[in-house]
């Protein structure tokens, strides 16, 4: 770490992060992780665009003269207070006095002591600004980061609990069910970015990150993050009342530490890069932009009243399109328009699942549903174009069939099935924006029975009628395919910088890497029992093993698809696996048969190659382990039980499995059904 | 295939509305399976539920909508109003407020529904009489004053669940055959099939052709 620092504040003299500094001088040096204290305060300049700017609070009367000016220096007094080691408090209180009261006037707002400006501005103190450069910064931040209607029933808040419907919506039912909302514990997280809430030096590290990442709404997934990684501490307090949940709520970042802090933006970037970039078109303006667009923008989308995530056409005939494999979100697309409607055109990879069936015949709707989720797991696991992880629900767009459509999304949320979305403006859109070639997008496009195709050339009245929609369609279609372009090129960079984080996470632990025993207490018989699914938490540090590098280069070349099929194969997981030769990370398959582990390396999803990179006896698993914080990232450790030296470990895998906990459940059930049949024989 | 469940010879939409947690799903689950659940999830969007019943030796299929009561879900929830043949509208006894609501829901159930439909109030948890908020004289008075059907239900031990679906759909017949509800008429909720009819069988529901009004 040490090393590391003087390596970075290095760089930063050589390239001087000085006045023309901006955010990729900074990124450079600082590589989208903690920056170096020195550094600090010029980065942060940098990375919200204040280095150099003018001194706008020359334009301040100095008139102390607001309602409110009492309390604004009292809550001043008591910030600066708060902060240890700060050396001139005076001068420190008056600047924030005159920051407060300047930003009040000049926006002509009134201060409310709950809206989160001291806090957003307690880390900032730290920095030893200027006044005019606390005045920036502080301006910068407020308008950049801090999403508008931060209160009750605010939009951002209606949002966040559909981000976490989409995610887990077993967790945002439990809340719902128990009246909880979002405003009602998050509202200080998204006021002050966790400033209130969080140590300084956690603050100043999660800032470094998010700074430099300049996603406003990364703010959204960092909240998600924590409310998912409690997951079973909230739901386990299932009779518990909900004054005590919100409190447990409320307290959750305070949990965070400093190291965490580059980990825990990573989860946030893996959660993001695993949702619908749509929202981000719908909300930017509404959270983000300034008060005149704002005004411009009302008509579009009610948050509060949504089902689920909205995703814009575009978005998914982008997403199909792209090649690239398990960086972007990938559809699986479930038409619910009924058979005449799906028979007159349809988009080639939709699977059809009539809305209208359920009332019909609903145990054929079932088996319909069955059959979906067959045919999801056939595609994903040839890799087919069709395939993808997030259900994407194409209804005509008419309202009158919209209602089953909603019936249909309904009966998926109801049971919890996660990643859940559904298409805007449905069919009515698809075909607007495939206008010019609708005969080779669609399959089996016949003009004659196709009901939009009708609508265009008959009855104007209904196009009047849904003139606003068209014209949206109209601005999106110019501005979508430009727009998710673009969002979808800087999401892959930052998947890819995920990526790069995660590896790099197991490489700092590997650092400390040093041979080691374990002691031979560990019964090899007893030592899956009576243990929680992820056996140890945490103790990854203190027992890195001497990892054996002899495996031979020549992994066997399989059809992925068919080995997944094969009849022995019990279980398989989607993960990433690092790889300890080169700390890269690779999209696998853990497959589990009932006496190996077999490592599948994706080649092609599209030619459906995979390479068997490891196959492991499962008596050979002596340990699993996850980190104690980030539950996804699982050990396997494989040995001998040695009568001299006890358990000795020679070999490690290291793995990033989203559904980390079901995935070590089953390997400890199958290893547990080997060591059965080994003490019986 | 005519003996089986698929023989009977009218459909009737129902909707049930009303606050959260009042025990409209309850309500539905009593009714269909003959059971309580006692940690029921709050409901997402709509749920929907079917049973045959028998009215005055005719066979009907109630198709039920059970709507979310959460605020957020209304603009989904409202479209299921429109071709409701009856709307049963729940308060919970213990909750006063879920009480209060009740004159916006019925103003809802009046603006989006026909004339016709059958509108029954339902006073929920009655078997809670310890935890009373609302005297039944009160509803009752409330009821009268607005032309509505009323009971108090216990989704709980089932006590007159069964009557309130059954009046419903009572009423709402009785209106068919003194002529104040018209079949043909668009969106009144009730699709007629003759129960011996050569395709009896797969009209199951729904849509089964362009002529029906309620397909849409
Ligand atoms: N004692 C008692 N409890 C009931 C009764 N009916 C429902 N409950 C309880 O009330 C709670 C809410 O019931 P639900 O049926 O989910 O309420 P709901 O009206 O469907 O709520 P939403 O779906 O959110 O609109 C559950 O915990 C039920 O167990 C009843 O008749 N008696
Ligand atoms: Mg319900």
């Amino acid at each position: 770490m040490a090393d590391d620092e003087e390596i970075r504040s290095g760089i930063a003299e050589d390239n001087g992060l000085g006045e023309n500094a901006d955010i990729e001088t900074v990124r450079k040096i600082s590589k989208y992780r903690t920056i170096a204290n020195e550094l600090r305060p010029e980065s942060w300049k940098a990375c919200l665009a204040v280095t150099g700017k003018a001194n706008v609070l020359s334009g301040f009367d100095e008139l102390y003269n607001l309602p409110e000016q009492n309390e604004i220096r009292d809550k001043c007094e008591s910030i600066v207070e708060s902060l240890d080691d700060l050396e001139n408090r005076l001068s420190a209180v008056s600047d924030l006095e005159a920051i407060i009261t300047f930003y009040c006037k000049s926006k002509n707002l009134s201060f409310d002591p709950n809206n989160g400006w001291l806090e957003v501005l307690k880390p900032m103190l730290t920095m030893g600004y200027s006044r005019t450069d606390l005045y920036n910064v502080f301006y910068a931040f407020l308008s950049k980061y801090t999403p508008r209607e931060c209160k009750k029933d605010g939009k951002p808040f209606h949002l966040f609990r559909l981000l976490l419907l989409y995610h887990d919506p077993e967790l945002c039912s439990f809340l719902d069910t128990r009246r909880i909302t979002p405003d009602l514990y998050a509202q200080t997280w998204f006021r002050s970015m966790f400033s209130s809430c969080c140590d300084m030096e956690v603050i100043q590290s999660m800032w470094d990150v998010y700074f430099q990442h300049a996603d406003s709404f990364l703010i959204f997934f960092l909240a998600l993050v924590i409310l998912v990684n409690a997951k079973d501490q909230i739901v386990g307090m299932m009779n518990d009342d909900k004054e005590s949940i919100l409190e447990t709520l409320q307290a959750l970042p305070g949990a965070l530490e400093a190291d965490d802090i580059e980990d825990f933006c990573s989860l946030a970037q893996y959660y993001s890069s695993k949702t619908p970039q749509s929202f981000r078109m719908d909300y930017e303006i509404p959270l983000f932009g300034s008060t005149l667009a704002v005004q411009r923008h009302e008509l579009v989308t009610n948050v509060a009243q949504a089902l689920c995530l909205p995703v814009v056409v575009s978005e998914l005939l982008q997403a199909n399109q792209s090649s690239s494999q398990s960086d972007c979100v990938r559809y699986f697309l479930i038409d619910c328009r009924p058979a005449e409607q799906y028979n007159a055109g349809h988009l080639p990879v939709a699977f059809h699942l009539d809305a209208q069936l359920m009332l019909r015949n609903p145990s054929e709707f079932s088996t319909t549903v069955q059959a979906l989720f067959a045919t999801q797991s056939q595609a994903l696991a040839t890799g087919s174009v069709a395939a993808g992880e997030h259900l994407c629900f194409i209804g005509s767009g008419r309202d009158a069939e919209d209602k089953y459509l909603h019936m249909v999304v309904s009966h998926f949320l109801q049971r919890d099935v996660r990643y859940v979305s559904i298409a805007k403006g449905g069919y009515k859109s698809l075909h607007k924006l495939l206008e010019n070639f609708l005969s080779d997008a669609l399959k089996e496009h016949c003009p004659k029975n196709c009901l939009e195709c009708s609508d265009e050339n008959g009855s104007a009245s209904s196009m009047a009628s849904n003139s606003n929609l068209l014209d949206d369609i109209k601005k999106e279609k110019e501005q979508a395919s430009n727009l998710i372009n673009k969002w979808s090129s800087a999401l892959k960079s930052k998947s890819a910088v995920m990526k790069d984080k995660v590896t790099r996470y197991i490489k700092n632990e590997g650092n400390q890497e040093q041979p080691r025993h374990v002691s031979s207490s560990d019964k090899v018989g007893k030592r899956y029992r009576n243990m929680s699914n992820v056996f140890s938490i945490g103790d990854d540090e203190d027992e890195e093993p001497m990892v054996a590098k002899n495996k031979s280069d020549k992994s066997e070349i399989v059809k992925l698809g068919v080995w997944l099929e094969k009849p022995e194969v019990t279980k398989y997981f989607e993960c990433q696996h690092i790889s300890r030769q080169d700390n890269q990370s690779f999209e696998s398959f853990l497959v589990l048969t009932e006496s190996f582990l077999f490592v599948l390396r994706v080649i092609s999803r599209k030619t459906n190659q995979a390479s068997v990179q490891a196959k492991r006896p499962l008596s050979s698993i002596v340990k699993i382990t996850s980190n104690k914080k980030r539950q996804e990232i699982i050990t396997l450790k494989y040995g001998v039980h040695d009568e001299a030296n006890g358990l000795v470990i020679n070999d490690v895998d290291r793995f990033f499995i989203p559904n980390a906990s079901q995935a070590t459940k089953h390997i400890k059930f199958a290893i547990m059904k080997v060591l059965d049949a080994l003490e019986v024989s | 295939m005519a003996a089986g469940p698929y023989n009977y010879s009218y459909i009737f939409k129902y909707i049930i509305i009303g606050d959260m947690g009042v025990g409209k799903s309850c309500l539905l689950h009593q009714f269909t399976e003959k059971k309580f659940m006692a940690d029921c999830p709050h409901t997402i969007g709509v749920e929907f539920g079917t049973r045959i019943i028998e009215v005055a030796g005719q066979k009907i299929k109630l198709q039920i909508w059970d709507t979310a009561g959460q605020e957020r879900f209304r603009a989904v929830t409202r479209s299921y109003y429109r071709g409701a043949a009856g709307a049963l509208m729940v308060y919970d006894i213990t909750r006063r407020t879920t009480y209060n609501h009740l004159s916006s829901w019925l103003t809802d159930a009046r603006n989006l529904t026909n004339p016709n439909t059958v509108i029954f109030l339902i006073g929920n948890k009655s078997d809670l009489d310890a935890q009373r908020d609302v005297t039944y004289d009160e509803a009752k008075q409330f009821a009268e004053e607005n032309g509505l059907m009323f009971l108090e239900c216990s989704a709980k031990t089932g006590e007159n669940v069964e009557d309130a679906f059954l009046d419903t759909a009572k009423k709402i017949y009785k209106n068919i055959q003194d002529g104040s509800l018209d079949l043909n008429a668009a969106e009144s909720g009730v699709q007629h099939k003759p129960s011996n009819g050569p395709r009896g069988a797969n009209l199951g529901g729904e849509s089964s052709g362009n002529k029906d009004p309620c397909s849409c």
